[in-house]
């Protein structure tokens, strides 16, 4: 019986809109329910715009719901996201870290709010420097620094706490291949330790390869749920690749076939 | 060629807008979420912005020193050409250099941004891996770089001559002048290119990131700030003090001297000297002549030069980028001498230091925190003849208080909110991720505010003290400090819960970013109303004793309750970390209904005083009470019935139900009638009824009562004496008067205060309770005393406590309000009207007025009430 960390259940987020002066609802969260363990890591998986993004920003407290319930450690995050937030390490799509800062003064700043001990943080911001090779901008200004760098700052900043959960948006934009690399020798490390993590990505091949169960969302509803082989059995394609999987549950692969289609005869007539 | 010039221009458009956009994200510093935002809700944005500028600018470079040199004193007598031509050739020297100075300064602070992007280069990258030759892409470029600037050059060719037409109506001249301006505006138009050349290297070179670099970027911003804020202000200086200046100089014995001197001098001056020698070429010497001509020569060479150059700098920006070799790479360095010290504050510390470093290095912020210090001192230097000119002290302090108080209080705290509260947007994802407490952001963020408001407050203080001589300025000055902090305070606070008010909680991050400019546009109503209240109490109590003490000693005390107030709310708005689980935004107000009862009492009570002595106020501007009183307190009854009424009305429907959400919660205008019993399902007609008669029982109790212990005396005499003196006549004593208590009494009391009440206690608790609470609200009367005793006073407190009760239950029993409202309407009206009792006694009124107007009516209609309300039951079964 392992312990469940994340428990959200039928969550829905509305956003209201002004199109061309016309009011319009868009789901980007139409009731979305799945659970992650300890000691697993959970795939979000979907196309761009699906709603991936909004579910973690609800489950950080940074969106209030309009229907269902969120649970990390047994708390809501609306409420008590500052004591969630102590145990979690956060990875967002774009690496908005303070532009005008030095990463000096980023972790200065990081490990004074979560009174971290700074001997300790110190050994370890060190290692982690030294493993992303990125000690050498340690007194650059983080604007300066190229995207993969940048992204490379933010997953120290997501790690350096020991979190209990890690929740992942696209971490692995911009990172170079080595880095990668030891960015999921670091995720297995957090594993082991009885950590979960919580994953969102379109890209399947990493999916495919470092989640234990994957949740593919699409137009702001959970379509499948569960370890790739389940997945395949609810899409009728044993055997299948992740990517036609993924395409059969988004309702996806038939439009796909008839866009290549019209590519190629274009292409042809030329 | 005509149509590729077209052609070209047309294609120019794309890259300048691109320029464009390059150097407003650069200018938008930490806050290129917002500019991005616009961008994207406005299509035509960056499109109507270059257009914007350009018009912007040019009217700035033509008109603005045109209108501050008319408003000159005497300049344009001056410039009326004098027998001696000496004179007249070096007024025309300064006042034209002067001219041409602000012209390229106008220039300069335009044109500079948008000239530093176009000279990264950054905007022809993408263009330099399109399939387009050399040649042509320089012709882009030159395309672009005129585009950018074109309404401004041909401005700047054309400024001279209108100039000089206006002041000498001489066509000779005017040409000349044209002739002229063209190497100038290409003088300038180098000069721009070498400033925007330095400035590129210094903000839009992506690889500087020294702290010798920032220090440049400070210093560009500051100059571009100093230059935006001090143009106007040297410009009016400079030519309120041309008179003198030119008249040392023409008195001089030495003018010829100065003549040559000047003359020799390449810009400004040489051009126009060399023009105003042809007002009377013949009357001139001719060594003046020869130098001028020099002079003249020296500038087209030396424009042609910078020509030269400038073109090369500009074939350079499409060649690419110039690689800069540094003395030390970063793969050099050595990754043992890296020191990693992770350092430890507390959080709110930790806050601010993230803050002041971020400041540091964001010109914007930065100038945003400095910004409130100067705009104060350059206020009080602008405000200064007038603080001089009044002679009495007192009226200096006033005056003094006005302008500091309105400058500050309305413009410093939303700069520093705007400034302060948008830093985070460069750091989302890090901020997200923080348990950081809103009580320590807030807090971090306030902290930083209040010490630049005092410090820019005090700057001011002193400067006033200095201007206007005397210390009590400082005093006066610290004693209004509390005020000013506490509009920053709202400021920051009405920021917050327009912005970021969250179910649970507040966030000092905005999350509700639409209706912006309505939102920032409320803010600063709300603080300028607060300022012009606070003026109208300092204004009124200066009234009542004109002593500095005196004023200083009540903007203290009223700056302390202000400021334990907000304390208090910013309490509740930010609670610390223990308070925070159970905490709940909105619904206080429901939960505890003594606190919600006062605020609606309060709201009663002070909200109509407060407007009505506002309008008296400013009627009394217009007609003088004390000069004609009469015409004064016709105005007075009028307008103040109607404006109690209205105010109330907007007490009712607006504020108490959709701002404190009571008494069910915020509810919509329908849902709210219902719920305090005015349309819900109810007989109307019974209910009238049941009022009328209730009424009934209470004249037959009072008619009983004057039989018994006093002598009822009915005279219309004395109806309409009263009337004609205290209510303005009949129809509206009827219609307005009394119809104001009756009904907004019955709402305040019997439909929200029993409602929230009754949430909490058992019926007959609630009715007890609201009875008193109606009963005790008329201590207000002590307060008032409109020709009353304080006995009846407290007779009337005691009979209406009764009176209370028994409207509560009536309320309940037959829930409906409208029997309430005709009971209590009636009651006022014919009470007044019909019912004269003359008493032997006050004792025996006492006991009349308690017994018969409180006690026997309630019994009686409790029993009618009871009686019709169980029959109907009875019936329904």
């Amino acid at each position: 019986m392992t312990e469940t960390l994340i428990q959200v259940q039928d969550l829905k987020k509305y956003f209201e809109q002004n199109i061309n002066n016309q009011h319009v609802q868009t789901k980007a969260v139409d009731g979305i329910s799945f659970n992650v363990k300890k000691g697993e890591i959970f795939g979000l998986l979907g196309p761009n715009g699906a709603g991936k993004t909004t579910t973690i920003k609800l489950l950080l407290g940074l969106l209030e719901p309009n229907e269902g319930s969120i649970n990390i450690f047994g708390m809501n995050p609306q409420r008590e996201d500052v004591k969630i937030k102590e145990h979690i390490g956060y990875v967002a799509e774009e690496p908005l870290i303070f532009r005008s800062l030095t990463t000096k003064d980023l972790f200065n700043f990081i490990s004074s709010i979560r009174k971290l001990n700074p001997s300790k943080t110190q050994k370890m911001l060190r290692e982690y420097l030294e493993s992303f090779e990125a000690i050498q901008y340690y007194e650059q200004i983080l604007d300066t620094l190229s995207h993969g760098n940048k992204q490379k700052m933010q997953i120290i900043a997501s790690i350096i706490h020991n979190p209990k959960i890690l929740i992942l948006d696209e971490p692995l934009a911009g990172l170079d291949a080595k880095s990668v690399k030891v960015f999921k020798e670091i995720l297995d490390m957090h594993i082991e330790n009885g950590g979960a993590v919580l994953f969102s990505t379109h890209i399947m091949k990493i999916a495919e390869e470092l989640c234990d169960r994957i949740g593919i969302i699409s137009k702001g509803k959970m379509v499948g749920i569960g370890t790739i082989d389940e997945l395949r059995k609810q899409s009728n394609k044993l055997g299948a690749s992740l990517e036609d999987v993924f395409l059969r549950l988004t309702d996806q692969d038939i439009s796909v076939m008839e866009i290549i289609k019209k590519l190629r005869e274009s292409f042809n007539n030329k | 060629m005509k149509n590729k010039f077209i052609e070209y221009y047309s294609m120019a458009k794309f890259i300048s807008h691109e320029v464009f956009y390059e150097a407003q994200m650069k200018q938008a510093g930490s806050r290129q979420a917002s500019f991005l935002e616009k961008c994207e809700k406005n299509k035509k944005y960056i499109g109507n912005m270059v257009v914007l500028l350009k018009i912007i600018s040019s009217f700035m470079i033509v008109l603005l020193p045109l209108i501050y040199l008319v408003s000159g004193p005497n300049v344009l007598d001056l410039l009326v050409p004098n027998s001696n031509m000496e004179i007249t050739v070096i007024t025309y020297g300064i006042i034209f250099s002067i001219l041409m100075t602000s012209y390229l300064s106008y220039l300069v602070l335009f044109g500079l941004y948008t000239m530093g992007a176009y000279m990264s280069g950054e905007s022809f990258y993408w263009l330099r891996t399109l399939p387009i030759s050399k040649p042509k892409l320089r012709k882009y470029a030159f395309m672009t770089l005129f585009r950018s600037i074109d309404l401004q050059l041909i401005s700047l060719c054309l400024a001279i001559p209108i100039m000089m037409f206006i002041f000498t109506h001489n066509l000779v001249l005017t040409f000349l002048s044209f002739l002229i301006s063209i190497p100038n505006a290409i003088f300038c138009l180098c000069f721009l290119i070498f400033i925007g050349e330095r400035v590129s290297r210094v903000i839009f070179n992506p690889e500087t990131t020294s702290k010798k670099s920032t220090r440049m970027k400070i210093l560009v911003f500051s100059v571009i700030i100093g230059l935006s804020i001090g143009m106007n202000i040297t410009l009016q200086l400079v030519f309120f003090t041309l008179e003198g200046t030119l008249a040392y100089f023409s008195l001089s014995p030495y003018t010829n001297i100065w003549n040559l001197i000047l003359s020799l001098i390449p810009y400004p001056f040489a051009p126009i000297y060399f023009i105003s020698l042809f007002i009377s070429p013949t009357n001139t010497s001719l060594s003046l002549w020869a130098t001028s001509t020099i002079g003249f020569l020296l500038f087209l060479g030396i424009t042609y030069l910078m020509s030269r150059k400038a073109l090369k700098s500009l074939s350079a920006v499409i060649g690419g980028r110039k690689e800069k070799k540094y003395k030390r790479k970063i793969e050099d360095l050595n990754i043992e001498e890296i020191k990693i010290e992770v350092a430890k504050y507390g959080p709110i510390k930790a806050y601010i230091k993230k803050d002041l470093t971020t400041a540091a290095r964001d010109p914007q912020s930065a100038m945003l925190l400095i910004m409130p210090m100067i705009m104060t001192i350059i206020m009080i230097i602008s405000f200064s003849s007038g603080l001089t000119e009044v002679s009495d002290l007192n009226i200096q302090l006033l005056s003094f208080l006005m302008v500091s108080l309105l400058i500050i209080s309305t413009m410093n705290p939303l700069m520093l909110v705007m400034g302060l509260m948008n830093m985070e947007e460069s750091g989302f994802a890090i901020t997200s991720s923080l348990p950081i407490l809103p009580r320590d952001q807030a807090k971090a963020k306030l902290i930083l505010m209040i010490i630049i408001q005092s410090i820019s407050f005090i700057v001011s203080t002193i400067f006033a003290s200095i201007i206007i001589q005397s210390f009590w300025v400082v005093i006066v000055g610290l004693c209004a400090l509390p005020i000013s902090l506490g509009f920053l305070f709202i400021a920051f606070m009405m920021k917050i819960m327009l912005f970021g008010k969250m179910k649970y909680k507040y966030i000092t991050e905005e999350i509700y970013k639409e209706k912006k400019i309505r939102k920032w546009l409320l803010i600063g109503l709300m603080n300028l109303g607060l300022v012009f209240l606070n003026f109208t109490i300092i204004m009124v109590l200066a009234s009542i004793y004109m002593e500095v003490w005196f004023l200083a000693s009540a903007m203290l005390l009223i700056g302390g309750i202000i400021l334990c107030v907000l304390f208090v709310a910013f309490d509740k708005m930010f609670p610390s970390f223990k308070g925070y689980k159970s905490y709940i935004t909105g619904g206080s107000l429901r939960k505890n209904p003594i606190f919600g009862a006062i605020a609606v009492l309060l709201l009663y009570w002070c909200l109509p005083f407060i407007v009505l002595n506002l309008i008296y106020l400013t009627i009394s501007l217009f007609i003088n009470p004390i000069i004609d009183p009469i015409g004064f307190n016709n105005i007075r009854r009028i307008v103040g019935p109607i404006t109690e009424f209205s105010v109330l009305a907007l007490i009712f429907i607006i504020i108490v139900p959709k701002w404190l959400s009571l008494p069910y919660g915020s509810k919509k205008l329908n849902q709210y009638l219902k719920d305090i019993k005015i349309t819900n399902k109810q007989n109307y007609i019974k209910n009238i009824l049941i009022g009328i008669i209730s009424f009934l029982i209470i004249v037959f109790s009072l008619y009983m009562g004057s039989l018994i212990f006093g002598n009822y005396t009915f005279s219309f005499d004395r109806i309409f004496h009263i009337l004609d003196t205290v209510y303005f006549g009949l129809g509206a004593f009827i219609f307005l008067y009394m119809l104001i208590p009756a009904i907004w009494e019955e709402i305040a009391f019997r439909g929200i205060n029993t409602s929230i009440f009754k949430e909490k206690y058992n019926t007959i608790n609630t009715i007890i309770m609201c009875g008193l609470l109606f009963g005790l609200s008329h201590l207000i009367n002590f307060l008032t005393l409109i020709g009353e005793s304080p006995l009846s006073t407290v007779e009337q407190i005691i009979y209406a406590s009764f009176m209370g009760i028994t409207l509560s239950y009536t309320y309940f029993k037959t829930r409906s309000l409208i029997p309430c409202i005709i009971i209590h309407y009636c009651f006022n009206v014919f009470g007044t009207l019909f019912i004269p009792i003359v008493f032997d006694s006050t004792l025996l009124e006492g006991i009349y007025s308690i017994i018969f107007i409180g006690i026997i009516p309630m019994i009686l209609i409790i029993l009618f009430v009871y009686t019709t309300q169980n029959s109907q039951i009875l019936k329904r079964e």
